[in-house]
């Protein structure tokens, strides 16, 4: 029997820890910190990339004047025709059918607008709208033309900050992804499960890699994956059946991560579908749900997004609804993409609030990626995608895809050393 | 006992699938140990046609990337050559054995595993973790109350943190507090226990309360002191309470219901006294509510109560014969009685509807840039404001009422009667 490698471990997510709990304020003040933030943020990477020559204006100072050539610094407000909204809703359900969602709602005929603190400016020229998306806080060199319209030359984002160099270890140590457990739909591969169990014990002839792991993180969705299925008769039994299961599937889950942190740290977050809380940043699971995994020290429910330190690995990721969501409001492809663009523009979550639901923040924006991390990850994606993204100044981020294991049952496994990246797959094969 | 024992003495029922993880489970073995041993036994018995399942252990390269995808797999016995071709560096070792053709296969209920190949240096139990585990349930632990603080220092969080049962052991203590000595004979000594929670809801509060309201009531009732004393009051003195906060005329004013209710009242705290202990089970969830917010202002609305029973008992004294006001009574009265008041309600009924004419003042629609602009008409709202004051509005606008109150009697046939009568009369 061999020991398990250990690591200094560092919970930096208390800024994503809720301390009130007030619905009543204004998004504003949350677009409002953002701004100022990544502007402070922003202004010396403008100054270095461009230089003193070109002055940083607000919209303001322009005075509707023509041929300004300037740096203007903005959010993005993505005006989309297929953007749900529920006043439209409204307005037209008197008249039409109630028309299905759209699973995407980009089109190329999308405006681009940069507002500051006062007020905004069609954006055009060299910009990809279809790529952008609402809330991102950018930098832009252009110059103003007769039509009111700003004629962009060039972009910067705050790519995430600095990064720490990590120090050269000889002995690898292994982080494990996984999301989207999905108890309640577990008999269907809990051979997998079983089989991923002893694998994490190193049980599976695998005992050297075994000792290598140092974390599992559960990335969102381990009791449901999907949206809970609404029947409309019998509703009062369907819904209390629904509760039922849900009970189950937490007590089960329970003796599984009892069983995980008796061999290995566990990080549990909360996922879109989970029975927590549904803005982000989603709070922990509260102790109770589990009450035999809570007794031991390895494992820990913690918030979503989640960001921690690893040795000197920092790691920062979500359940994957941050993705999700970008996958719907802009022409991006892929998971992938859509997380590599979360990482250029220095915002976990830049669509919340405005398509994402996240939390009033009046003093604060939590989700403003100050320094890069070294593994980035979104949970529940479709399918397992890894990139090393390599950004200014050397900066190297391992950004992990991490799929459903419900799904794909696969896990990720991310060498904090290397930052290698590689799916492990428990499949069982009927006849 | 060892597993190759095991197996030998067919301690081992291979008629349902045996699974090599439960197996090393259940002997401690590492999964190449029971692999070997039951690979070993399984050729011996040559008579005897087993159903296998392998766990095939390889890389799967991919296109493009240097590091191949880990594979584990479980593949039936006929299918393990082929994916150990398909796989790099494939090896592979029993899953699963039964005898072919067997029982029908259960479905698989996995257990959490137990036995660990590689384990952490320490596994630390989280601090107060064992406190708090052994009972489920949750309940007394979120409350936090133990006997050791409760019975050391009655201290005024006790009250707070089970107030539930603080207010019904203190619904049993009050009656016989307040009755005589002789219902204090027949009450139970369990109920004449008084615990540090009636202490404290006893004795603190009085006295903390005793310089606030409490003195200037005090000063207006002559027999607060037997009030004082108890410091809650039964579920039926609260629901008597509740209805004596009605309004007079809500209630049944003759004075044989007086008497009756008084009666009913009188032997519910009778009842309290000599059986406290049927209470709890009779009072409802609501009623223990009310006790607990009634518990801590119980001496302020004891005298309340008071004060409120002799105002209304003088004012029965003073008009006996008045005459009993049933609902029938009132309907009937209240259609006698419905012109003046009638009157402003069509009034408001009219401004309404005239508000509600003006409500499309705003017009919200797409431009060509797809903007949604709303535009607002001022002046029909400065109408609304000049309609509203109807005594004020001049004869124009009061022509605008006949469709209005037309409108007015499909909405509320109730008033339509009244409306088209006040419309006439006016004209």
């Amino acid at each position: 029997m061999t020991n398990r490698l250990e690591t200094k471990y560092e919970n930096l997510s208390s800024i994503f820890l809720l301390k009130g709990h007030d619905y009543q304020k204004q998004f504003c003040h949350l677009y409002a910190h953002r701004l100022a933030e990544m502007t402070r943020l922003l202004t010396p990477l403008v100054q270095k990339k461009w230089g003193n020559k070109e002055p940083i204006k607000k919209l303001c100072e322009l005075r509707g004047e023509q041929d300004i050539h300037c740096i203007l610094i903005g959010t993005i407000f993505k005006h989309q025709a297929h953007k749900p909204s529920i006043l439209r809703d409204i307005s037209e359900e008197n008249q039409l059918a109630p028309q299905p969602p759209r699973q995407n709602y980009s089109d190329p005929e999308d405006k681009i607008v940069l507002e500051d603190e006062l007020q905004r400016v069609r954006l055009q020229g060299e910009i990809n709208g279809q790529f952008l998306a609402t809330g991102v806080v950018c930098a832009a060199l252009g110059g103003t033309d007769s039509d009111g319209f700003f004629n962009v030359e060039d972009m910067l984002f705050y790519e995430s900050g600095p990064q720490k160099p990590l120090a050269p270890i000889k002995t690898s140590r292994f982080l494990v992804l996984a999301s989207g457990l999905d108890q309640l739909q577990a008999h269907k591969f809990v051979e997998a499960l079983n089989l991923f169990q002893y694998w994490l014990a190193g049980s599976l002839g695998n005992s050297k890699e075994a000792s290598s792991m140092v974390r599992l993180i559960v990335a969102g969705n381990s009791v449901r994956s999907s949206a809970m299925a609404h029947v409309p008769t019998l509703q009062v039994a369907r819904t209390q059946a629904n509760a039922n299961d849900t009970v189950q599937a937490v007590t089960q889950l329970d003796q599984w991560f009892a069983s995980w942190a008796r061999c290995l740290p566990v990080d549990i977050m909360a996922g879109a579908y989970d029975p927590a809380n549904f803005m982000l940043p989603q709070q922990p699971f509260h102790k109770c749900m589990f009450p035999q995994a809570a007794q031991l020290a390895t494992f820990q429910a913690v918030t979503n997004p989640y960001s921690c330190r690893l040795d000197e690995a920092l790691v920062v990721g979500t359940s994957g609804q941050n993705v999700s969501d970008l996958l719907r409001s802009t022409a991006l492809d892929s998971a992938l993409d859509a997380l590599r663009c979360t990482l250029t523009w220095g915002h976990i979550a830049p669509s919340a609030p405005d398509t994402l639901a996240c939390y009033p923040y009046i003093d604060s924006d939590p989700f403003i990626l100050r320094e890069c991390p070294h593994v980035y990850y979104a949970g529940n994606c479709e399918s397992f995608a890894t990139e090393l993204h390599e950004g200014a100044e050397g900066k190297r981020t391992r950004l992990v895809c991490v799929p459903k294991f419900s799904k794909t049952q696969s896990v990720a496994v991310v060498d904090l050393d290397t930052l290698d990246c590689r799916l492990v797959n428990f499949s069982v094969n009927a006849e | 006992m060892s597993l190759k024992k095991a197996l030998d003495d067919c301690m081992i029922d291979f008629d349902r699938c045996v699974l090599v993880t439960d197996l090393l489970e259940e002997y401690k073995l590492s999964y190449k140990e029971v692999n070997d041993v039951l690979d070993a036994y399984i050729k011996d018995q040559h008579d005897i046609k087993f159903e296998k399942r392998f766990l095939v252990h390889g890389k799967r390269k991919k296109q493009g990337s240097d590091s191949g995808d880990d594979l584990y797999s479980v593949v039936v016995e006929g299918k393990v050559q082929d994916w150990l071709a398909k796989v790099q560096d494939a090896e592979s070792q029993l899953y699963s054995v039964k005898i072919a053709g067997g029982t029908k296969v259960p479905a698989a209920i996995f257990k959490p595993m137990q036995h660990l190949e590689v384990k952490l240096a320490r596994v630390e139990q989280r601090p107060g973790a064992g406190k708090r585990v052994p009972s489920a349930n949750g309940v007394a632990l979120s409350n936090g109350v133990k006997s050791e603080p409760i019975k050391s220092e009655p201290s005024k969080s006790v009250v707070k943190l089970e107030p539930s049962k603080s207010s019904l052991k203190s619904e049993t203590s009050k009656p016989g507090a307040e009755k005589s000595a002789g219902a204090k004979g027949k009450s139970s000594p369990e109920n004449q226990k008084t615990s540090p929670k009636d202490q404290v809801s006893k004795s603190k509060p009085a006295v903390v309360k005793k310089g606030s309201i409490n003195s200037f009531f005090t000063a207006a009732a002559s027999k607060p002191k037997d009030v004082k004393e108890t410091p809650s009051k039964p579920a039926s003195g609260t629901m008597d309470n509740f209805f004596k906060k009605q309004p007079a005329g809500a209630k049944n004013s003759s004075p044989e219901n007086e008497d009756k209710s008084k009666k009913e009242a009188k032997e519910a705290l009778e009842k309290t006294a000599i059986s406290p202990t049927k209470k709890p089970s009779r009072a409802n969830t609501s009623m223990q509510l009310f006790n607990e917010e009634s518990a801590e202002s119980s001496d302020e609305e004891e005298k309340l109560d008071k004060l409120r029973r002799k105002v209304i008992e003088s004012d029965n004294e003073s008009d006996p014969e008045k005459p009993s006001s049933s609902k029938r009574r009132r309907i009937s009265d209240s259609e006698d009685e419905e012109q003046p008041p009638k009157k402003t309600a069509d009034e408001e009924v009219i401004s309404m509807d005239e508000k509600m004419d003006t409500e499309p003042a705003s017009e919200t629609y797409l431009d060509e840039d797809g903007f949604v602009i709303t535009q607002r008409k001022p002046t029909k709202a400065q109408q609304v404001k000049k309609m509203v004051s109807p005594k004020a509005a001049s004869p124009v606008n009061k022509k605008k009422s006949p469709p209005t109150t037309a409108k007015v009697g499909k909405d509320a046939p109730k008033t339509k009667q009244a409306g088209i009568m006040n419309f006439f009369s006016k004209k």
